[in-house]
């Protein structure tokens, strides 16, 4: 699906070179900002008007923004990039900038953006590069733009690139106009809000004003920005003009009117993928393994490739074409999994969903709901969602992204709302089993993987990027951590093209030097892998909550076979944390001459949230501590 | 990343000219685009004709079965096929797609359909100034069936008016299993800054490669061409006819070379170099003579045409050269007694100085790390060192010569080949690079170890020099450890560490750690340079509010330095230090007489110390870091090991063991490999409640032959095992 200019206007954040912490000229106020941010340049004031006004005969409506941004100079002289962007949907109309009071004259380069994983995008970047005179000036730029359709003005964000001391956004609903605003995520912003009427211009005018925002911040693994940052949500419903009334995205119904028209004509040749489809399932007897076929069949076979390129960033290109390419985006593969079913008689149908990157469902009716498009079949009374975009994920399996997400299944004229499963973290099993026993020094005896799910989707995408040739090495470095003394040799795997399975990989290990033997005394380490050691989270730098990336359960198994003529000294203590979102457990366990170690770790609920930091740093402490424990033997 | 980008844009941004909003395409495009896709029609008919038997090939041998990629067959071609006004590129390609990672490198490609030569002007398709690329590709699917794609079919993913328009083409119905046929045809105006074209083809890559032919072919009355085959390729046939002069090689059966660890590919795999270039009337230096074919030229005649095309006389020298010299002047005055050898390092310095170090009130305000990677850059810095001592009497010479990791110079085939250093006459020769800010006047750079430099003065060749390879022990990391058992967490060891780096390990501490404020002031110090920029700019108005932006910017610059000293630790240990309690550098080795970089660490590390019971099991293996590991497909291997340079990295440990414990099981963590390639040794030792370990990793050669590469990998194995050696700290009674 298209990524939406909120994703760009983000990506620009991270350009800044300069957020705040301290500015005390003066006769000026202290702005207070983060030590791990950087002081030099602030936004001393944003003013945004965003205004909808008359557009032309084929885009009855526009939305003019305006935004005047006075950055100051706290530390050093510089150069800031200055950056808007826009699409077919949009343009900027002009471009202006101020160095220190004095009209500066700019000339706003256009490129075409690169967006990472998008292999063609519609978007255009538009900027300059702004100079700070010298040091505590300031420096002014005026961006126009307009939106020509009010469809694709949906979320305006609070937080800038740098330190904003206040910032001031202006929304003006002529009447004419219905729209709605939402005030999302606002509750401990500070953002004060007030809302008049200019009589004048016969509209509603919003005003938002905020203060003292802190800059947004790009990390890793954390929610999408619209579940972190204070941002308006704008839903443009309809506009009474003398033309007559145009109906927008009042209502769901309207939304879903929308999308459906944009998928009622695509022009699919039902017939043209028959034959494929047909094939696909020869000599597969019930219906559930041939929904089944198809979905692995486009899994092995069709590329992801991603384009978002004007409308047709909502609309999916013809079935037929992406199976003669052998390529598509998420809507080409769900349009051409539709058909492949529908050519079969089943009752196959698109499906609209926003990932977990997203914040909304669809209780408002936008275009920020969904950046994503699966494929629903029914059967049996049982719907099951198709993302063959997933390539590694097995039939009736949901990657974590989807997971419990709404999703919007056309029906027609009308339209039928669900969820996608949120199964626990049982589809996503990951154990190893060790049998070992003590040589000399070593550790020798065979150990076994089992993987599914995600699990299984993470190792099958590793090893299918990797060149065939190098394969068994890379599997090598993978199973033993690169570490060498870890020998493994004998390696056997089940089917790598089959993900409809457990993935299992099995071999014969030989740990040199595992054994540490003191004079009557050996001590061993238990615990070679140590999964979550370093998964502390910095709670100084850290300013989102952190989602890991799927629930799993992890069980590893160590049984160690007692050396003649030896006993167990000590055994480390057991640990156990158990906590709503997560799991984490080890044992010991002596009986009939054998050490069993059981480590069990279970992540229930991908989201950790900043509250939950000190409790998780604390557990993955102990985890580390039980890691940093070892057995020891003395001889009888 | 966030920095990445942020470059990103700016480059983005400063780089490209000024263009109109591209919405849709303009008519200059709509025009080009019709011509293109004729002038495409003709370059497919030809490029799918060549007539290359390996091209109707559609079976990879059984050998080759399980590698990623086979390319059954590739042709390049380059020609100027009327006369001088134009010049063709062709490059194609039938590739066997045996895997996913294949399928993944095959599916795109992005070319430039139009890319103009000179920003000055805005790109117009089809002129002068424009190289044009047509890209083809054919899919041969297993049921015979074949479908084509053109470049025109691409989506454009940028547009500059002033620079390029570019494409990016999917490759439709491409799966594992097929062949994929693709050609890229770059076409161009012949013009002064393109008729000299250089070609590199390597005959050995990381997929088999089973025809490879090439050939080049220029029109005699103009050009001449000139080849260098290096490291056992073959040399091209010579072929003349009426109006052409031609080179033409076929390769069959390359088999696929692993870039392996340690490689030197320039020396190390066949490889064939080959120039179209302008031809002269006359031959002469610099010249070859039109319609003429020069294979594999005279090394000495390349060397001879270096020399004089270099000139290397001072009116090539860097235009800050009078400062330079007004500072000489003033040193000669404060020091009427300094010795020749005084005056030569000063004069390299205060080049450097003035060049890199000194600030000017219009420039940027660079003052973090990006300052460190500073270069003088080498030919106008050098010659201008050179002119100054020679002025002050002090004979020198300019040593030419290649560097380890391009060609040798019995391979050299172009004066461009040649880097450069300064080397003063007499019993103590200073040697002068220009390799960043750092270098002092003993250090030679490594690339340039093992080479034979030919000695020249005014033009003239003076002498030759056998550079000798540095020694391990003068490039060395050296490592002092005071390690404790923390009080109140026995688990958790409290470091203190003075690290001392020596030799060619020196440039990336000074780049990764130094502080321009830092180093400023001490080159100051060191050129008796009283006046820092700073109080020049406090002495005048129109810059006195510099004077605060620049303690700032070193302020922010100081903050972040923690960071880098962090990941140093970090790095050094595989594992990120719990705290890093302090940090300072000691000596910044910018002196001869003070030639090693010293600098302090003291921090808290976690995961080292395992509890048993009531004892503890210390990773004391772990403490010297990460160590490489050689892989399976390593272990063998048929060429030189080709290191950077010879190196020894030591460590002195001592560990406070705490009361009511003592260690056990020190004597086993004794090593002592030894050989002509390498040495592991580990002596430890035990003693007053201190357990202490001397451990030294030496590579004694910057290159191993590869028959003594298994001598090599004992002492690499060594170092890996040891990782896993431990100690235990008993709890007495």
């Amino acid at each position: 699906m298209r990524i939406t200019l909120i994703s760009l206007y983000l990506s620009a954040l991270l350009c800044s070179m300069a957020p705040l912490s301290v500015y005390a000229g003066p006769h000026t106020p202290y702005f207070i900002a983060r030590e791990d941010e950087n002081p030099n340049i602030i936004i001393r004031e944003k003013k945004e008007r965003i205004e909808f006004t008359r557009g032309d005969k084929q885009n009855p409506v526009w939305v003019k923004e305006k935004s005047s941004t006075t950055y100051r100079c706290n530390e050093f002289r510089g150069t800031i990039p200055v950056v808007a962007f826009y699409n077919d949907y949009s343009r900027i109309d002009e471009v202006k900038a101020w160095v220190n009071n004095d009209r500066f004259k700019v000339k706003p380069e256009h490129r075409y953006y690169a967006i990472e994983d998008i292999f063609y995008a519609d978007a255009r970047i538009c900027g300059f590069m702004l100079p700070f005179e010298k040091i505590n000036t300031e420096s002014r730029a005026e961006i126009e733009k307009t939106t020509l359709d009010p469809r694709y003005i949906n979320a305006i964000y609070f937080p800038e690139e740098y330190f904003t001391a206040s910032k001031e956004i202006t929304i003006v609903i002529p009447r004419w106009m219905k729209a709605e605003i939402r005030e999302m995520n606002f509750a401990g912003s500070g953002i004060q809000s007030s809302r008049s009427f200019d009589s004048r211009e016969e509209a509603d005018v919003y005003t938002f004003t905020a203060s003292n925002l802190q800059p947004s911040k790009s990390e890793s693994d954390a929610p999408g920005p619209s579940h972190i940052y204070p941002h308006i949500l704008i839903c443009s419903h309809s506009a009474q003009l003398p033309s007559g009334n145009t109906a927008y995205f009042g209502s769901l119904e309207n939304l879903y009117s929308w999308y459906h028209s944009l998928v009622a004509d695509i022009g699919n040749d039902r017939d043209a993928v028959k034959a494929t489809a047909a094939s696909i399932v020869q000599g597969k007897d019930t219906d559930l393994d041939k929904i089944k076929a198809v979905y692995t069949w486009m899994q092995e076979n069709i590329r992801y490739i991603a384009f978002e390129n004007g409308i047709a960033g909502f609309r999916p290109v013809k079935a037929q074409e992406v199976l003669a390419k052998k390529y598509g985006d998420c809507k080409g593969m769900a349009n051409l999994t539709r058909e492949m079913l529908a050519s079969l008689g089943f009752d196959a149908r698109l499906c609209w969903i926003g990932t977990r990157h997203v914040a909304y469902d669809y209780s408002m009716p936008s275009l920020a709901v969904d950046n994503h498009m699966i494929c629903a079949v029914n059967l049996g009374g049982h719907t099951y969602f198709l993302d063959a975009t997933e390539t590694y994920i097995g039939f009736g399996q949901y990657a974590e992204r989807i997971q419990g997400r709404q999703v919007l299944i056309e029906n027609g004229a009308g339209y039928q709302l669900a969820r996608i499963p949120e199964p626990g973290f049982e589809q996503n099993r990951q154990t190893e089993k060790r049998i070992l026993r003590i040589e000399g020094e070593k550790l020798t005896g065979n150990v076994t993987h089992r993987m599914t799910g995600e699990c299984t989707e993470n190792v099958l995408s590793q090893i299918h990027q990797i060149r065939k040739t190098k394969l068994e090495e890379a599997l090598q470095e993978y199973l033993t951590n690169g570490n060498s003394q870890y020998t493994i040799s004998n390696i056997r795997t089940s089917d790598l093209h089959d993900w409809n399975t457990d993935l299992t990989i099995s071999y014969d290990l030989s740990h040199i030097d595992a054994v540490s033997a003191f004079g009557e005394e050996m001590y061993v380490e238990m615990d070679f892998r140590k999964e979550l050691s370093n998964a502390t989270i910095d709670t100084l730098k850290r300013r989102h909550d952190y989602w890991l990336p799927y629930k799993r359960g992890m069980v590893q198994e160590t049984v160690l076979q007692l050396p003649e003529g030896y006993k167990v000294k000590s055994l480390p203590p057991a640990l156990r944390i158990d906590q709503s979102k997560y799991t984490f457990s080890t044992t010991y366990e002596h009986k009939n001459g054998q050490v069993i170690y059981r480590k069990e770790i279970i992540i229930r609920d991908t989201r950790l949230q900043r509250k939950d930091f000190q409790a998780w740093n604390n557990d993955i402490q102990k985890l580390r501590q039980s890691y940093h424990e070892q057995i020891s033997l003395v001889k009888k | 990343m966030r920095t990445f980008i942020a470059i990103f844009i700016c480059l983005l941004l400063l780089i490209s000219g000024m263009m109109a909003q591209e919405r849709k395409p303009e008519a200059w495009d709509l025009k080009a685009e019709k011509k293109y896709i004729s002038r495409q029609e003709e370059v497919k008919e030809e490029v799918w004709s060549i007539k290359q038997a390996g091209f109707r090939n559609r079976m990879v041998p059984a050998e080759y079965a399980k590698e990623s990629a086979v390319v059954l067959a590739r042709h390049v071609e380059l020609i100027t096929p009327q006369k001088n006004v134009k010049l063709h590129r062709t490059e194609r390609n039938l590739v066997a797609i045996n895997d996913k990672a294949a399928l993944e490198q095959y599916s795109e490609f992005e070319f430039k359909q139009y890319l103009n030569s000179d920003f000055y002007y805005p790109l117009e398709p089809f002129d002068k100034l424009t190289k044009i690329t047509y890209i083809g590709v054919r899919i041969y699917k297993k049921d015979g069936s074949m479908r084509e794609i053109y470049g025109n079919e691409a989506v454009v993913t940028d547009l500059v008016r002033k620079e390029h328009k570019t494409r990016k083409l999917a490759i439709p119905d491409l799966q594992v299993g097929d062949l994929v046929d693709y050609f890229i045809r770059e076409e161009e105006f012949m013009k002064t800054s393109n008729a000299f074209s250089k070609e590199l083809f390597v005959l050995g890559e990381e997929v088999p490669v089973l025809e490879y032919s090439i050939h080049i072919a220029a029109w005699n009355e103009v050009f001449a061409l000139e080849y260098r085959s290096m490291n056992g390729a073959p040399n091209f046939k010579e072929r003349f006819d009426t109006h052409m002069i031609h080179l033409d090689m076929l390769v069959r059966n390359i088999p696929p070379v692993p870039r392996n660890l340690w490689m030197n590919p320039f020396r190390q795999l066949p490889m064939v170099r080959a120039h179209l270039r302008p031809g002269a009337r006359n031959e002469k230096a610099g010249r070859r003579k039109e319609g003429m074919i020069y294979g594999n030229p005279n090394a000495i005649r390349i060397r001879d045409e270096a020399i004089s095309s270099g000139g290397y006389y001072p009116e090539y020298a860097m235009p800050s050269q009078d400062a330079a010299k007004n500072f000489v002047a003033k040193f000669k005055k404060d020091h009427p007694n300094a010795t020749k050898q005084e005056l030569a390092e000063f004069i390299y310095y205060i080049h450097r100085y003035v060049l890199l170090y000194r600030v000017w009130p219009g420039d940027p305000i660079v003052v973090d790390r990006r300052r460190n990677y500073s270069d003088p850059g080498r030919y106008a810095f050098l010659l201008s060192v050179k002119y100054e001592l020679e002025k002050n009497g002090i004979p020198a010479d300019i040593a030419l010569l290649t560097s380890r990791f391009g060609p040798s110079d019995t391979d050299v085939f172009t004066e461009r080949d040649y880097e450069m250093m300064v080397k003063t006459r007499g019993d103590k020769p200073l040697y002068m690079s220009a390799v960043g800010m750092f270098p002092v006047t003993t250090y030679i750079p490594d690339d340039f170890e093992g080479q034979k430099a030919t000695l020249v003065n005014n033009g003239e060749i003076t002498g030759s020099w056998e550079i000798p390879f540095s020694k391990a022990e003068q490039n060395k990391q050296l490592n002092r450890l005071q390690i404790s058992l923390k009080a109140d967490n026995i688990q958790q060891l409290e470091i203190n560490r003075e690290t001392t780096i020596t030799g060619h390990f020196k440039q990336r501490t000074q780049q990764q750690l130094f502080l321009f404020e830092d180093y400023y002031d001490k080159e100051r110090e060191y050129l008796g340079i009283e006046t820092s920029f700073l109080d020049e700019f406090a002495a005048t108005k129109g810059s006195r509010a510099l004077v605060e932006e620049y303690k700032n910017a070193f302020s922010k610059a100081r903050r972040d330095q923690k960071e880098q000293f962090l990941l140093e630790v970090a790095e050094q240990f595989e594992k990120t230090p719990q705290s890093l309690d302090s940090f300072s550098l000691v000596e910044m080795g910018l002196r001869s007489d003070k030639p090693d970089v010293v600098y302090k660490t003291r921090f808290t590390m976690d995961g080292f110390v395992k509890k048993a019971g009531p004892n503890y099991i210390l990773d004391a293996g772990k403490l010297i870091g990460g160590q490489i590991s050689i892989k399976p497909s390593q272990r063998t291997r048929n060429v030189d090991v080709q290191m950077p340079f010879a190196r020894t990295i030591e460590y002195e440990m001592e560990l406070d063991i705490p009361e009511g414990y003592v260690a056990e099981g020190v004597d086993k963590l004794a090593r002592n490999v030894d050989n002509e390639c390498g040495s592991f040794i580990v002596k430890p030792g035990l003693g007053a409640n201190k357990l202490r370990l001397h451990i030294t990793k030496t590579y004694k050669l910057a290159v191993t032959p590869a028959a003594k590469w298994p001598l090599l990998l004992e002492m690499l194995d060594a170092a890996e095992a040891f990782r896993e050696q431990k100690v235990l700290i008993r709890k007495v009674g």
